[in-house]
């Protein structure tokens, strides 16, 4: 009996030093699919084995959802200088709040740059470091931005067509005479949104401000059908946005005041696949025909699997706890460590089911101020409970900083000037 | 002026074929701006569930009253900073049995109802927006200068016009029954100056409108007073506006009218802003009066009518108002109140007919009253019956309460309600209507409901409908417009009793409309 068990022990080593010695490294544009994920498992990318790189939400996605990511090899993300000076100067001024968690004396940068894990605040300074820091420039432009709506089974359903314009209102890092925040110092940013297509709602347009003090966001809507503006309940932060499955706290992932979810916990740190250098994924050229649509992979079910680049990522995991009221139970987050922006979420229903996936492919940009900001070339909201998808395409002709632009510019009153 | 418009159109339509208008929304843009194309194609269908005109002879219920088809294509864009807007329509109707009948018992005497009274070609809308700083004027970043033929809506509220009579509103096709209304408000040529001031956090805005750059008969409301198919109970085929058969018109529209003069200029000013979170915006209106009345042939208003009984006039009105709305927290609501006060409001006097022109109650003269009225309104989302209805986001509701308030009505003014009915005006009316709004199948599927009630005199009405919207073209919508008359006469009995709501006794619908929009 010993002589075979320590024959049996003799195998198992060996066998695994065989394995070690032939696990390969993946090649670089390696598309990985159900059908060659299980030989690529513990191969490696960049030191990483793949099943490593594989939350298992995404693993499934690949194995029984078409997803088929290909591999990139990484590569430093371009951030603004600006944004890292301004961390240095002023994240020690940064107070935070044990009893109301909210984080005060912010003037510009990352808030907290260096919280450590073992901070029992870790995730909540995680969230307020995406709340005020994420490196989205001062000004956004998005000429053209797209909704599409996917069944899956079917394929693409419908699709709507918005501008967007956002001006930050604190944090700024290229503001008129250095300034980093402008009017009212109250407010965190003014939103201005219409639509352009299709026709039963071309024309219809939002002005929102988000307030940076944890009330609701006050919203406008003009109303082209009736020729008026109309003021919104704030509290539809948790409700979708018209028939997507966003909802509107899903925005970029996270849209909502930090102390609005009453728990965050920190799960640790891993390594994932993420698409920090993603190629663009609309094409408004070629109207409104599948190969408009490079970034989702519409000719294969479930007919809405990103098709873009990625490559491995450190990432915080950190787990978000909606209130009540939310239609959520609970958000898997995974927050890039560079720098806070979230690349993807896990989204589980209140019985503990999961629900949704958030994935955002994104790429900086540079603005004519030498300004940079990581804007999203899209942002998918797979729903498969109900086996239907919106993705946010964001048309290349975006612009951050665009020269010549007032805060004054976006107003209630350009709501129905603009709204033409 | 038809021909003016028809040749208007004409060339707006030459403009929007070259542009190459096919089945897509097209656009094109460059350095110099971007032009869009877009519009759509509807057919409509109503189908009577009562019969509204026993008078015909024929039992009308279950016939068609409306088969209608409608195309409209909008061109807009900017170019070189300077935006333009043109919406041109089209529209016909089959003359259906229903109308014939109609037609032969009376309705649009000396024509054919279909074609006269439901054909339309319009241009709609044509006008351009000039940026001030075009002109060397530093007026705050988005004050504009727009001219041409355009619609501005006042006031906060859709239903009732309160300080919404800048432009009057078509409702002869549908009656108030058009859900979204900048379909029948009735553009007019009119510069409209808008400068933002954002130190105060407003906009101040002029309106000037020329009444002699309009068609006389753009301005103020148009009801169906030719005995259609949206005429009050009991006249359907009754004609009070044209001559024909033999017939004299008994109370012709008369643009002319001293006081009511269309050549005459209207004007406004508004001043909109912000207060906190809380929008609020003062009004000052000198318009024709939305709703007609009649000018009596036996006590005339300022001038004698041509009419065989009176004429149909739409006297200047002056008005002054304030809107208001909030967000409040606590009931996760916003909550708009509308307020205006019409110095000299003109109503029909004569609840006793026997002493008026035809024997019509109302055509005994006009008397102007200040009137207050009030709108106040929540809107709201239902999140808790999101879960129990299942919809794909929280339901929408809202409710909405309309006062009209005459201060100084006295019995001795004898005013009529309404020419034609010897109801007497009260002094207070209240109506109470609510809307909710449910959505399915990320929003492909929107059943809904609004009604109404006469909490004052009585009756209501109930529309429940279903709207589907299957990808980017194609809409339907479907709904059933059914009518609670609390007392209402039929030709020949006593009207005293006879208000709102009892006006569209016998006339509830079914309805369809399937939209193409590109």
């Amino acid at each position: 009996m010993k002589i075979r068990q320590g024959l049996l022990a003799t195998l198992i080593v060996a066998c695994a030093s065989l394995a070690a010695a032939t696990a390969a490294e993946i090649p670089d544009g390696t598309v990985i699919t159900a059908a060659n994920i299980d030989q690529y498992s513990n191969d490696t990318f960049e030191g990483h084995t793949l099943k490593g790189l594989l939350t298992d939400r995404m693993d499934w996605m690949i194995r029984k959802e078409g997803f088929k990511p290909k591999l990139i090899s990484s590569s430093e993300v371009k951030l603004d200088p600006a944004w890292m000076e301004a961390t240095k100067k002023y994240s020690s001024q940064v107070k935070f709040d044990l009893k109301t968690r909210i984080a005060s004396g912010y003037v510009a940068g990352v808030p907290f740059p260096g919280v450590k894990p073992s901070d029992p605040e870790f995730a909540i300074k995680q969230i307020w470091n995406y709340y005020y820091g994420a490196p989205h420039a001062d000004y956004q432009n998005y000429p053209r931005f797209a909704y599409v709506m996917i069944d899956g089974g079917r394929g693409l359903a419908s699709n709507m067509e918005w501008t967007f314009k956002r001006y930050f209102l604190k944090g700024l890092l290229h503001g008129e005479g250095g300034a980093h925040t402008r009017g009212n110092g109250k407010d965190l940013s003014e939103t201005l949104l219409f639509a352009t297509a299709p026709r039963d709602i071309r024309g219809l347009g939002t002005f929102t401000v988000f307030h940076d003090d944890g009330s609701f966001p006050s919203v406008w809507a003009y109303v082209p059908a009736v020729r008026r503006i109309r003021q919104l309940t704030g509290g539809a932060w948790d409700s979708p946005i018209g028939g997507t499955d966003q909802l509107n706290s899903d925005l970029e992932i996270v849209n909502w005041y930090p102390t609005w979810f009453p728990k965050y916990k920190y799960i640790g740190e891993r390594w994932i696949l993420a698409s920090v250098h993603a190629n663009w994924a609309w094409d408004p050229k070629k109207g409104n025909s599948v190969d408009a649509y490079p970034g989702i992979d519409l000719k294969n079910k479930p007919n809405f699997e990103p098709t873009n680049v990625f490559e491995p990522r450190k990432v915080w995991v950190i787990d978000a706890y909606p209130p009540v009221s939310h239609p959520y139970g609970r958000i898997r987050l995974y927050m890039d460590e560079a720098y806070p922006r979230f690349n993807m979420a896990d989204v589980f229903d209140k019985k503990g089911n999961f629900w949704k996936e958030e994935l955002y492919t994104t790429k900086s940009i540079s603005g004519p101020d030498g300004a940079v900001g990581v804007v999203s070339t899209s942002g998918f909201t797979m729903d498969f409970q109900q086996m239907h998808t919106t993705v946010f395409m964001l048309d290349p002709k975006v612009q951050i900083n665009t020269p010549g632009v007032h805060p004054d510019d976006l107003s209630i009153s350009v709501l129905q000037q603009a709204s033409q | 002026m038809k021909k003016l418009r028809k040749c208007q159109l004409t060339i707006a339509l030459g403009l929007l074929i070259s542009c190459g208008a096919s089945a897509q929304q097209l656009s094109t843009s460059g350095d110099w701006g971007s032009i869009t194309l877009s519009g759509w194609v509807r057919g409509y269908l109503g189908v009577n569930l009562q019969d509204a005109a026993p008078n015909t002879r024929h039992n009308n219920k279950w016939d068609p009253s409306m088969e209608r088809g409608s195309t409209q294509l909008n061109l807009d864009g900017t170019i070189h900073e300077v935006g333009f807007h043109i919406t041109g329509r089209l529209t016909g109707e089959i003359n259906t049995p229903y109308l014939q009948r109609l037609n032969k018992s009376g309705a649009w005497l000396g024509g054919n109802l279909a074609h006269d009274a439901y054909n339309q070609t319009d241009l709609r809308e044509m006008y351009l927006n000039f940026p001030l700083k075009l002109f060397g004027i530093d007026a705050g970043p988005n004050s504009t200068l727009r001219i041409g033929k355009q619609q501005v809506a006042f006031g906060n509220t859709d239903f009732f016009q309160v300080l919404d009579q800048v432009n009057g509103f078509d409702f002869t096709w549908r009656s108030f029954l058009v859900p979204e209304n900048e379909d029948i408000r009735k553009p007019l040529v009119m510069a409209n100056l808008m400068i933002d001031v954002p130190k105060l956090h407003g906009q101040a805005q002029f309106l000037l409108i020329p009444g002699s750059l309009n068609a006389r008969d753009d301005f103020g409301n148009n009801y169906d007073i030719f005995g259609g198919r949206w005429s009050n109970q009991p006249f359907h085929t009754v004609d009070f506006i044209h001559a024909g058969d033999g017939h004299p018109a008994l109370v012709p529209y008369n643009y002319r009218s001293r006081g009511a003069n269309t050549s005459d200029n209207g004007y406004a000013f508004r001043w909109s802003g912000l207060l906190g979170d809380n929008n609020y915006s003062f009004v000052y209106l000198h318009q024709h009066n939305g709703d007609p009345v009649f000018n009596s042939a036996t006590n005339p208003y300022k001038q004698a009518p041509v009419g065989l009984l009176g004429d149909t006039i739409y006297p200047f009105i002056d008005i002054v108002g304030v809107t208001g709305n909030t967000y409040a927290k606590w009931a996760d609501a916003v909550f708009s109140t509308e307020i205006a006060y019409t110095f000299n409001k003109p109503y029909n006097v004569g609840t006793n007919p026997a002493l008026c022109a035809g024997n019509i109650a109302g055509l005994c003269g006009i008397k102007t009253m200040g009137t207050v009225q009030t709108v106040l309104r929540m809107d709201k989302s239902l999140n808790a019956l999101q879960g129990v209805l299942g919809t794909h986001a929280p339901p929408f509701f809202s409710v909405q309460l309309f006062d009209t308030w005459i201060p100084g009505l006295r019995p001795q003014d004898d005013l009529v309600n309404l020419a034609g009915y010897t109801a007497r005006k009260r002094q207070n009316s209240t109506i109470l209507t609510g809307i909710l709004a449910l959505s399915y199948d990320h929003d492909i599927i929107k059943p809904g409901i609004a009604g109404g009630v006469d909490l004052t005199n009585g009756g209501g009405f109930l529309v429940p409908n279903i709207e589907f919207a299957p990808g980017n073209h194609w809409r339907v919508r479907l709904e059933a417009d059914l009518f609670f008359a609390a007392n209402s006469n039929l030709l020949g009995g006593n009207s005293s009793e006879t208000y709102l709501f009892g006006y569209f006794k016998n006339n509830d619908q079914l309805f369809a409309r399937f939209t193409y929009q590109f």
